[in-house]
């Protein structure tokens, strides 16, 4: 560092203290961090937002929908990346707030300014309670507990007739207006869920590299550590299962206006597994990946299945996309974005790049 | 004076087994202690029932004056207990650094959460991880990831978790544990370079080690408490001898 005579010495001397203790150049780290990753995502927000002037309706709608799964993915990223618990419940938090949102509407006639808040709150609460049983266990037993849980709210979805309509669930829910712009077009509809998508992701991230996104970190990887250390292990899970609860309820309500039904169906199997899968191809934990693998798993499962139906005649695209996850846990197993990737080397490779630098693995973590 | 460590009859059995049996103990503030003892003694059991992970059958623990025997693992947290493990237990994917503040953060967090902490208790925090770090001899480490550590600094890293912040009584189970003689030397060096402020009670087999950094040791054998005393009175003891080499090992 050169040094320029001052007359302001004292102010020049404080801040050369504050860049040199460790709070300062770590702040500085991710200051610079800050600013590369906001110029990343405006990279991809600026275009993604311009898409529908040059994309047709039905890929826009496509990517609505991708988007909608990706939220649902980043969600359970959330919980299994940044704090080891693989939750297959996160469809029913999906599912509860989709359901509010339809019945409030349909039934009681309220107006979206009351089911949306409504939506949210139940999803979070319905997280709570599912937290207060499920993060006691950890591991496989958990996310049997999280299946259970799922299984009991398709079980209420579908048996509880006089209120979700059974089997049939909810149709003919109109999406509202917002700003003037009527959500009934697919582009409006687009923006909103693009920053819905956005906000959610910038808030997680920011709440992930404040002390309680490492303390969460920590608990993933050593959970007695972080009970010796005088941490409340599982208060802290639990925040995070409501949190990743109220990010599924709003791909659950951005759904539920989307496809214009609810049924039991969101919270089936099928569907719990989807945004599962989106998940591990974008990588567990990258809450990013899951918005890049909901889309991604969306796009490939409308073309596969076109494409089957075009050559085989056969609606059986499942087989086709359950090899190709195959590959992705062999030649990408923490996703297709991650510095492992094959295939992500290989386009380091062929950009002339390296495929990240040990020091940088660290802090890429987020 | 209230002791730091008062243990009253600590009794702990698993099945028909007694792995500590009615052991009395006393520990000022700032003493430090070794416990000695042959595999299986019960070192490690009563380490766990003092840090609150496991129940006593029977008996009664007090920190700093306050029965703890019903405590959480975090409330002796919060009192000022720390300890470290035989096998390193760190956050591999985290830095030295990050490692250090949840060394900090978690004691000195009293379990609130921390999602907006304050900017000032922040940068005080990064404060102490800088003087542990320090202390622990891996101030040019701080960025470097756990994982990325040799195994001598992984076992500094690992007390450098328990000093944290406000520690008061730290329980350390074989610091030196699988550490060359040149690592031991320098991990000596760095126990005895540590504050008065807390009391120290260390688990360690190599004898020399144990009788250069305390002024007590206390022997456990098949979990009784079987002798105690300076390191020098210990070192004779004929008793000691035995448990550690055998019947007939003075010879």
């Amino acid at each position: 560092m050169t040094t320029t005579p001052s007359f302001s010495d004292k102010r020049a001397g404080d801040a050369a203290a504050a860049t040199d203790s460790l709070h300062g150049r770590l702040r500085a780290i991710s200051a610079r961090r800050v600013r590369r990753d906001l110029l990343l995502g405006l990279l991809v927000l600026v275009p993604a937002a311009l898409y529908p002037l040059v994309g047709s309706t039905f890929h826009v709608q496509l990517l609505t929908s991708g988007l909608i799964t990706g939220l649902v993915a980043m969600s359970f990223s959330l919980l299994a990346g940044f704090s080891g618990m693989v939750s297959l419940a996160q469809m029913a938090f999906y599912g509860i707030a989709a359901y509010v949102v339809a019945i409030g509407g349909q039934t009681y006639g309220l107006p979206p300014l009351a089911t949306v808040p409504l939506g949210l709150l139940a999803a979070c609460l319905l997280a709570a309670l599912f937290g207060l049983i499920a993060v006691r266990s950890s591991g496989i037993y958990f996310l049997i507990m999280t299946l259970a849980l799922l299984q009991m709210f398709f079980g209420v979805a579908m048996q509880w007739q006089s209120v979700t309509g059974g089997y049939n669930g909810i149709s003919g829910i109109t999406r509202p207006e917002l700003f003037g712009l009527s959500l009934r077009d697919a582009v409006p509809l687009y923006l909103l869920t693009l920053a819905v998508s956005a906000l959610a992701y910038v808030g997680l991230r920011w709440l992930l590299q404040t002390p309680f996104g490492l303390s969460l970190q920590g608990i993933r990887d050593r959970p007695e550590r972080m009970r010796a250390l005088g941490f409340r292990v599982q208060l802290h899970r639990w925040l995070l299962m409501i949190l990743s609860g109220l990010v599924a309820g709003m791909a659950g309500i951005l759904g539920v206006y989307y496809h214009g039904v609810v049924s039991p169906d969101v919270a089936g199997l099928t569907a719990s597994l989807l945004p599962l899968l989106a998940a591990l191809v974008g990588g567990v934990s990258s809450l990013v990946g899951g918005l890049l693998g909901g889309i991604f798993i969306t796009v490939l499962i409308s073309v596969v299945s076109a494409q089957m139906q075009q050559w085989f005649n056969s609606s059986h695209y499942w087989t086709v996309i359950g090899i190709f996850f195959m590959a992705v846990v062999i030649y990408c197993p923490n996703g297709v974005f991650a510095t492992d990737s094959r295939i992500r080397v290989l386009l380091a490779r062929a950009l002339g790049r390296r495929g990240g630098d040990d020091a940088d693995t660290a802090q890429q973590r987020r | 004076m209230t002791a730091a460590l008062q243990l009253h009859g600590i009794t702990r059995q698993f099945g028909g087994v007694t792995a500590v049996s009615n052991v009395d103990l006393r520990l000022e503030p700032g003493e430090r202690c070794a416990l000695l003892g042959p595999n299986g003694a019960g070192k490690t059991t009563l380490f766990n029932v003092i840090a609150g992970d496991i129940t006593p059958s029977s008996g009664r623990i007090e920190l700093f004056g306050e029965d703890v025997t019903r405590h959480t693992v975090a409330a002796r947290v919060w009192r000022g207990l720390r300890r470290t493990y035989q096998k390193s237990a760190l956050f591999d994917q985290l830095s030295v650094a990050e490692n250090l503040f949840l060394g900090a953060l978690g004691p000195g967090g009293r379990g609130h959460l921390t999602v907006t902490h304050g900017l000032t208790a922040q940068r005080q925090r990064w404060r102490v991880v800088e003087r542990t770090a320090d202390r622990v001899g891996l101030a040019d480490r701080l960025m470097t990831p756990a994982h990325a550590l040799s195994h001598g600094e992984r076992r500094q890293l690992e007390i450098g978790l328990a000093l944290g912040q406000e520690s008061r009584l730290i329980l350390l189970d074989e610091p030196a544990a699988g550490l060359s003689p040149d690592e031991r030397t320098t991990l000596t060096e760095l126990l005895k370079g540590l504050s008065r402020d807390s009391a120290l009670v260390m688990i360690e087999h190599d004898m020399d080690m144990a009788l250069a950094l305390t002024e007590r040791v206390v022997v456990l054998s098949d979990g009784a408490l079987v002798a105690e005393g300076t390191p020098d009175q210990i070192a004779d003891d004929p008793m000691v001898r035995e448990v550690y080499l055998g019947a007939g090992g003075s010879a």
